[in-house]
């Protein structure tokens, strides 16, 4: 039986024992390699989706912001006596943020890029709401932590050129667990949604989500026959997501739910078309329990080797 | 700093966990709390349910736009026939599933970006003086019910048009 004194001591340790800054240094790098990949990718649509004239109008886009929103109308009307047109602006702007992005990729004065880069973000998702979907929301998220953690201190110019130090601290540890934290709530709330609907439990949902028009991206008509190919997919996704918080911290479980959570989220972008949104879905796991998962196949790997030695 | 930091992360978390067990629902949607709820939430979505895919996603809705020109010609546009809404790439192609999940959510939103895609689509094509923009939601069985032989549940719910200049009568 564990004392309070015990578990006060584990919990102070689990949250504030300095830890390798080397995890966070990862996230900044995936995540800031990810918007800068996803911003190319949006590149020849950016003025469809962004400007004044898109699919939805500056008009229409601007009524659906709240008071705090920070819409590109709103900032073109500032800056429109330099004679700027809008469009001039949206690719403007659309380059202001791949800079900032690379700045906070190379980790050169990143408190400053991360800042500018989740500002960004923040005007993209006011600008046009009606286009956002899953994908930007975990973006948001994560450059939010890009921009609060101390993500500069691995694998940073930063780091090379003296500005901040790459010593472990309580800092990084928190952060890092407040990553790892999010992570398990998201994948169980997820989980555990899926679970209050029967459909979930029959395979239904799963077969419609893979031959509706909006996702399909193969002929799976087909798995109407073999109702259980359906049914062990829907029971995979609502085991390896709702028990995620128990995976995730048993490290004998952890490299084969990483593992599950991976092929989940490969699974979403191959058959279901959203490879942006399975991409960062992955990226936020690897970057919250990747280093974990690597040290324990490590581990294994040198138990493993002892064990050989030995006999 | 090192108490107002952890108590900082403590509440952060704190919050989206009651959120994701909707320990405050009546809160965010109305009462006192929701402006700055909602504001936070738009800085780092710690006020945000993560039930994606969760429960009804079966249900599937299509666009369909008829540009009518000039000479007669009418040009369909569908999202049911690789349209994509001329996306150079499939990743912008699937942000056209937000756009239909929200347009389809409010009738007074539909109507404004009806006449927002109409307008871009008369710019694209300058010889149009007629929009058609139809929406419909599609429902696809259950794997019982499609081995029996139920059809796809279409049902067209907005149907609006934009005249711009109509041809005079001969």
């Amino acid at each position: 039986m564990i004392t309070y004194q015990q578990f006060r001591e584990k919990a102070v340790t689990f949250f504030s024992e300095p830890h390798d800054p080397a995890p966070l240094g990862i996230f900044r790098i995936l995540i800031s390699g990810f918007a800068i990949v996803q911003a190319a990718f949006w590149y020849p649509d950016w003025l469809a989706f962004f400007g004044q004239t898109g699919w939805i109008q500056w008009e229409i886009s601007h009524a659906l912001n709240q008071d705090w929103n920070l819409h590109l109308s709103v900032i073109y009307n500032w800056i429109s006596f330099t004679g700027i047109t809008p469009d001039q602006l949206v690719k403007g702007f659309f380059w202001f943020y791949i800079i900032a992005a690379t700045g906070l990729l190379a980790g050169w004065l990143t408190r400053v890029f991360a800042i500018i880069t989740w500002l960004c973000h923040f005007i993209m998702m006011s600008t046009s709401p009606t286009f956002m979907y899953g994908v930007d929301i975990f973006l948001q998220i994560a450059l939010f932590y890009v921009m609060v953690m101390p993500v500069a201190k691995a694998f940073s110019l930063d780091l090379r050129q003296g500005r901040v130090s790459g010593e472990p601290t309580w800092g990084v540890t928190l952060s890092l667990r407040v990553l790892q934290i999010h992570m398990c709530m998201a994948y169980l709330s997820a989980g555990y949604e899926k679970m209050l609907a029967v459909e979930w439990w029959d395979g239904n949902v799963l077969w419609r989500s893979l031959v509706q028009p909006d996702f399909r991206q193969f002929d799976l008509t087909w798995l109407a026959r073999y109702p259980w190919i359906a049914m062990s997919l829907s029971w995979f996704t609502m085991i390896v997501e709702t028990f995620y918080f128990v995976g995730m911290w048993v490290p004998r479980l952890r490299v084969f739910w990483l593992a599950g959570i991976i092929s989940l989220h490969l699974g979403i972008g191959l058959f279901l078309g959203l490879k942006f949104f399975g991409l960062i879905m992955i990226l936020m796991s690897v970057s919250a329990f990747g280093y974990d998962a690597w040290r324990d196949i490590k581990r294994q790997k040198s138990l493993n080797k002892n064990l050989i030695s030995g006999s | 700093m090192k108490k107002l930091v952890y108590t900082l992360a403590f509440i952060h978390l704190t919050l989206i966990g009651v959120v994701i067990f909707h320990g405050l629902d009546k809160v965010v949607h109305g009462g006192i709390m929701e402006k700055p709820l909602s504001f936070l939430s738009s800085l780092n979505y710690s006020v945000w349910q993560y039930g994606f895919f969760s429960p009804d996603v079966g249900k599937s809705t299509e666009v369909e736009i008829n540009v009518y020109e000039d000479e007669g010609n009418v040009v369909q546009y569908s999202t049911l026939e690789d349209f994509e809404f001329f996306t150079a790439n499939s990743e912008s192609a699937n942000r056209f599933y937000g756009f239909k999940v929200h347009t389809a959510a409010d009738s007074v939103f539909q109507d404004l970006c009806a006449r927002s895609a109409a307008v871009r689509l008369m710019n694209i094509h300058q010889q149009s003086w007629r929009i058609n923009y139809i929406m419909r939601s599609i429902r696809y069985p259950t794997m019982k019910g499609y081995l029996n032989g139920d059809t796809i549940s279409v049902v067209e719910f907005y149907n609006t048009d934009f005249e711009l200049n109509p041809p005079e009568e001969e």
